[in-house]
């Protein structure tokens, strides 16, 4: 297939990689194996406008992303706005006991991990299959094609309150549709935690799929029918077409989706926890996170420095989690690391 | 305008900034100046759109020019969801308003009072606000101390929690409900089973997945709730001030036994609906009875009956229902209590703020009874200005009438009669510092939200579930919270 | 440049015919028009909803057909059509001018980061990931927009914290890696500046990219009403997401709450859905019509080279 991606021109940039090594002045001058002028030229021909290209996006994400960012001090300090953030009192961890003090740390901890992940894989297995699907219809009934991918991001645009409806259209124990038509009697669905770690990756899929669709379609697209009518020529099947052309094209995307989730695998998302399980307690064994935990137990005795010291935990082990898996992606192949 | 604000709130708000700045700058926030006239803002909560407010404030301003005043105001509403999540937010950066709205279940009176977001009134209250100052007996004041100090004016209007039930007139009469002999929740049951056995297809008792209407209130069982929403209580007639982990107490157990029972039988939807699915059932006429306050205010959809089945206490959190406070940064300290002095004792100025513009927003129908309703052509959903609080603004017992029946039964004074009879509690005055605690007030709190509701909604059989909610209740702390409350209420009593 | 491409490229023509429609296609198609069942029922059931009177919902619940027909839900939105229109005009100036801008500095930014060589690279990418891992929280945010940047009721205040999404940017330097390097080789040796192979060589060739990561940019823009909740006191700059996000709660607090009822209730339960459905039909339009750049994608863009 290596054969074919070259001939056709479509070779992704990291490839380069390995013929820029042997030639000089090419990529290897940043490597600092040229002259001390060829990097002045560099510097200047290359570097300098790129960094200035860059420049307006990097003050933003300074601005309105590091600059907030001091205020995780709240999360050390006994927070009083009349004395401000960096005038209230140290209290180093004492923010931070509620979470590890209550017997439901490890409950929690754990069904967020768990859900999380289960919601990973799942969104991305099922976003590659239909991206897969579609782009085996691509060239016959377009219009078809166009009609499957808009549906698929319809539920993107319906917000928890509105999905939460419509879960319970189905699984209302009195007048729900699952019980009436399948005749499951009085089945009380919301009472039975054992079903929701499917019901709601069910729910979750089905509201994120289409977004992931939209990504690898746009992955795939990238390839360009020529490569794929070349792999066809060579006699490749579908399957061989798919494992050799497909996937390592879109591998850089699907590990951007999976670093980018795991950095996020400690923070559940509080609409579809909280409202489509209709906040039923008897369903917290499997569908309590730590985002509801925290937003339960800071109702109503709001504490801004708890609150922060919930939020600080959630990055930093987010953030632990990013940097080991980014090592490892980039122990196999650096081009695919998020840094 | 624009400019005025930003200058101050950026004063105001110096504190916030590092502490060797903040000190420099807030010498300046804290200079009690503000001008000749000042404009003083007054944030409050709205659950409907008032594109008129500025109007209504040209007539409170006009109304201030006339009566000498040396101040004006501006309305600042927001949304109720908006008021919840920008408080404090606007207290954080020193934005907030001069006097806002704060309660002990929105805008949370007690953490602001206690991490000095409100200003002390104590000396200001007889100086500025003299007839205000004298209206209240000297326990209504004391419900309102934080570590000793008044932090804002209680707003008049009916006190002791009323719990009872509601029911629809038309089916209390069709299956004959007597209110002379129903005193407990247990003696509905006749009623409810007849309701369920003859209205099929409606649900004959309105709950919600928040624990509304459930045969269960700290209230109803007399307790004083001192930590609000963690289940530490004291009884209010218990001269020994014992505080005491209310879910573990007969009380409950029995309420629960009854929700269950309830619930085995049908009386409630299987999967409780949201408060807002719920209250839009009820008002559909799809529910037959509600346990609920029964206080006579409020515009009901269509006739219904009701009974009070507890005894009027007043407690501290009654009293603090409805409050309003000054921001401890205002330039004016001394105004903003003038104006607090002229919403609560200026007829007037305070029908204006509840009713807006006469002719406009409203108009008088019977000015023998002070009803009023809307004008013509206006309703409640195009009226301009309709805040429809007029208990958040001041003292209530000033406000017209929306209603008839209120009118001519002259449920102000009634109500005032009930709050001067209404036993005081033995600990009204005392509020709790969850401070120490706040660790195990946060997982007692996570805790209570979850086994609470099960419980006392009938989902789970109490003789398990009940042992079971008060084994977390141990393990998430709530002895120390208890020992703690214990202590602190000793030393209030001391120095009461 | 142009001949380079078309070079690389092969004639297209004639060599494509459409494939047959066996068994496998017929099963794909089977398989997606199920899928495309489960997602369509939602939308079926929240339009349906929306005409459905109040009493008809609590009796017989959400169905996918009205239940006791009636317009009064969009009636009550509509009350003042002017404020509707007003907002709808508030969230078109925001997305449309939000979206351009912020295209435009994220896809520069993703561009350098997917550059072979450039020296920063690593360090910036690590600067991007850091601040979707990292954040401060809304009390500081909150104190930065109103007291240092003073965008309380500013447009600007819409715009401005969502201008860059460090995920659309690293979504943006994935795909930008992805294409051909030896097109941008060419335009070096031909001269051309970084900022002139991103305008006239990148942004051309990245068509499905830019309009798969737009689209996602507007809809953010469109579905916000948070930053508007939190920074806009003045009516009259609602984004129509916060205008009908503010009917609902309002609605929903009367409903909850015994002490706030007024002697007309408004129908909350259509309500909800009637707004849900005014909120995303602009979108939903706007999705259909941009879709057809995300299929015809590179294709026209590398032949027009």
């Amino acid at each position: 297939m290596t054969g074919i991606a070259r001939r056709m021109g479509a070779r992704p940039i990291h490839e380069e990689r390995d013929r820029d090594e042997d030639r000089p002045g090419g990529g290897g001058a940043a490597r600092g194996t040229s002259s001390p002028g060829a990097t002045g030229r560099r510097w200047r021909s290359h570097n300098l406008p790129l960094l200035l290209i860059a420049l307006p996006a990097l003050l933003a994400l300074l601005v309105f992303y590091y600059l907030p960012m001091l205020g995780i001090y709240i999360a050390f300090v006994d927070y009083r706005p009349a004395r401000g953030v960096f005038g209230s009192e140290w209290v180093g961890f004492e923010n931070f006991d509620f979470l590890f003090r209550s017997g439901d740390g490890w409950r929690i901890t754990f069904n967020t991990v768990v859900m999380n992940s289960l919601f990973i894989v799942a969104t991305l297995v099922t976003a590659l299959a239909i991206a897969l699907m579609l782009n085996e219809l691509r060239d016959r009934w377009k219009w078809l094609s166009r009609f499957y991918q808009s549906i698929l991001f319809l539920p993107y645009f319906f917000s928890y309150v509105i999905v939460s409806y419509f879960v319970m259209a189905f699984l209302d124990p009195d007048r729900g549709l699952v019980n009436h038509a399948f005749g499951l009697g009085q089945h009380n669905w919301y009472a039975e935690p054992g079903y929701w770690p499917i019901i709601l990756t069910v729910v979750s899929v089905w509201k994120g799929v289409g977004f992931w669709v939209i990504v690898y379609t746009a992955g795939i697209l990238a390839i360009g029918p020529e490569l794929l009518e070349a792999a066809q020529i060579d006699g490749a099947s579908k399957w061989r077409q798919i494992y050799h052309v497909i996937l390592p094209i879109l591998t850089p995307l699907i590990i951007v989706q999976l670093l980018l989730s795991i950095g996020n695998i400690f923070r559940a998302d509080f609409g579809l926890f909280y409202l489509v399980t209709n906040n039923s307690t008897l369903l917290y064994p499997s569908t309590d996170v730590i985002d509801t935990y925290i937003y339960r137990s800071m109702t109503k005795f709001g504490d801004i420095g708890m609150a922060s010291a919930a939020g600080a935990y959630q990055c930093v082990v987010g953030f632990v989690l990013v940097v080991l898996a980014n090592w490892l992606v980039r122990r196999r192949n650096p081009e695919n690391a998020l840094f | 305008m624009t400019h005025h604000l930003s200058r101050r709130t950026f004063l105001a708000g110096s504190a916030v900034t590092a502490a060797g700045l903040a000190g420099v700058l807030s010498a300046c926030s804290t200079s009690k100046s503000g001008g000749s006239n000042p404009q003083l803002r007054y944030q409050f909560f709205t659950t409907q759109a008032l594109p008129d407010a500025t109007v209504v404030q040209e007539a409170l301003n006009a109304h201030l020019k006339k009566a000498g005043a040396d101040f004006t105001i501006k309305l600042e509403p927001m949304d109720m969801d908006a008021f919840t999540k920008r408080m404090p937010l606007d207290f954080a950066s020193g934005s907030a308003g001069d006097i806002f709205f704060t309660a002990s279940w929105l805008n949370n009176y007690y953490t602001n009072a206690s991490t000095g977001n409100f200003l002390a009134l104590d000396d200001l209250l007889p100086k500025h606000a003299p007839k205000l100052w004298a209206s209240f007996p000297k326990n209504v004041w004391d419900a309102a101390r934080v570590g000793g100090r008044i932090y804002g004016v209680p707003n008049a209007q009916l006190w002791p929690y009323r719990y009872g039930f509601l029911a629809r007139q038309d089916i209390a009469e069709k299956y004959k409900l007597d209110l002379q002999t129903l005193n407990t929740y247990e003696d509905l049951e006749p009623f409810l089973a007849a309701v369920k056995a003859g209205e099929r297809g409606k649900t004959a008792l309105y709950t919600d997945n928040t624990g509304a209407g459930l045969p269960w209130a700290a209230g109803v069982m007399d307790f004083d709730l001192i930590g609000a929403t963690f289940g530490v209580a004291v009884r209010p007639d218990d001269a020994n001030l014992t505080v005491l982990n209310m879910y573990d107490t007969d009380e409950f157990r029995a309420a629960c036994q009854l929700a269950r029972k309830w619930y085995k039988a049908g009386y409630m939807a299987t999967n409780a609906p949201s408060p807002a699915d719920a209250g839009a059932a009820w008002a559909n006429g799809q529910i037959m009875v509600q346990l609920m306050q029964v206080r006579g205010t409020g515009l009901p959809a269509f006739p219904t009956v009701g009974k009070s089945l507890m005894d009027p206490w007043l407690t501290t959190s009654g009293v603090l229902g409805s409050i309003t406070a000054v921001n401890r940064d205002t330039q004016s300290p001394e105004r903003a209590v003038a104006l607090l002095e002229r919403l609560n004792t200026d007829q007037d100025f305070y029908n204006l703020i509840c009713f807006g513009v006469e002719g406009k927003h409203y108009a008088v129908t019977d000015k023998s009874l002070r009803r009023v309703g809307f004008p013509s052509g206006v309703t409640a959903e195009s009226d301009r200005y309709n805040p429809n609080t007029d208990w958040q603004f001041g003292n209530q017992f000033n406000a017209y009438y929306r209603d008839e029946a209120a009118a001519k039964a002259k449920l102000w004074d009634e109500q005032k009669k009930l709050n001067e009879s209404a036993k005081p509690s033995a600990a009204l005055g005392f509020t709790a510092d969850t401070d120490p605690v706040k660790t195990e007030v946060a997982n007692v709190s996570a805790v209570v939200t979850e086994y609470q509701l099960r419980n006392f909604s009938g989902l789970v059989d109490p003789s398990t579930g009940v042992p079971e909610f008060v084994d977390r209740l141990k393990k998430a702390g709530i002895d120390k919270i208890i020992a703690e409350f214990q202590k602190q209420i000793g030393t209030w009593r001391e120095s009461h | 440049m142009r001949r380079r491409l078309t070079v690389t490229l092969p004639d297209r023509a004639g060599r494509r015919q459409a494939p047959r429609l066996s068994a496998g296609r017929l099963a794909v198609h089977f398989g997606l028009l199920l899928c495309a069942l489960a997602f369509l029922a939602p939308l079926m059931l929240v339009v349906s909803a929306s005409f459905s009177s109040e009493k008809g919902i609590s009796e017989h619940g959400y169905g996918l057909l009205p239940r006791e027909f009636t317009t009064r839900a969009y009636e009550y939105v509509m009350k003042d059509p002017s404020q509707l229109v007003q907002a709808y005009g508030v969230s078109i100036l925001v997305t449309v001018v939000g979206t351009a801008a912020s295209m435009l500095i994220m896809s520069m930014l993703a561009y350098a980061l997917a550059r072979e060589g450039f020296f920063a690279r690593r360090a910036l990418s690590f600067y991007v990931v850091f601040t979707m891992l990292f954040s401060g929280g809304l009390v500081p945010m909150y104190i930065l927009m109103t007291r240092y940047l003073h965008l309380r009721d500013s447009l600007l205040a819409l715009i401005l914290p969502y201008i860059v999404v460090p995920w659309s940017v690293l979504l943006l330097r994935t795909y930008f890696r992805a294409l051909p390097s030896s097109v941008i080789d060419a335009a070096r040796m031909d001269g051309a500046g970084e900022l002139r192979i991103f305008a006239q060589v990148v942004v051309p060739m990245s068509g499905p990219a830019l309009a798969t990561i737009g689209m996602f940019t507007m809809l953010t823009y469109w579905n916000d009403w948070w930053q508007g909740l939190l920074y806009i006191n003045d009516d009259s700059l609602n984004p129509v997401q916060l205008w009908l996000y503010r009917i609902i709660t309002n609605v929903e607090a009367i409903s909850s709450n015994p002490a706030l009822a007024q002697a007309t209730s408004a129908p909350i339960q259509s309500l909800r859905m009637a707004v849900a459905v005014l909120a995303i039909t602009p979108i939903i339009g706007a999705f259909v019509f941009l879709q057809r750049y995300f299929v015809r994608g590179i294709t026209v863009g590398s032949v027009r080279g």
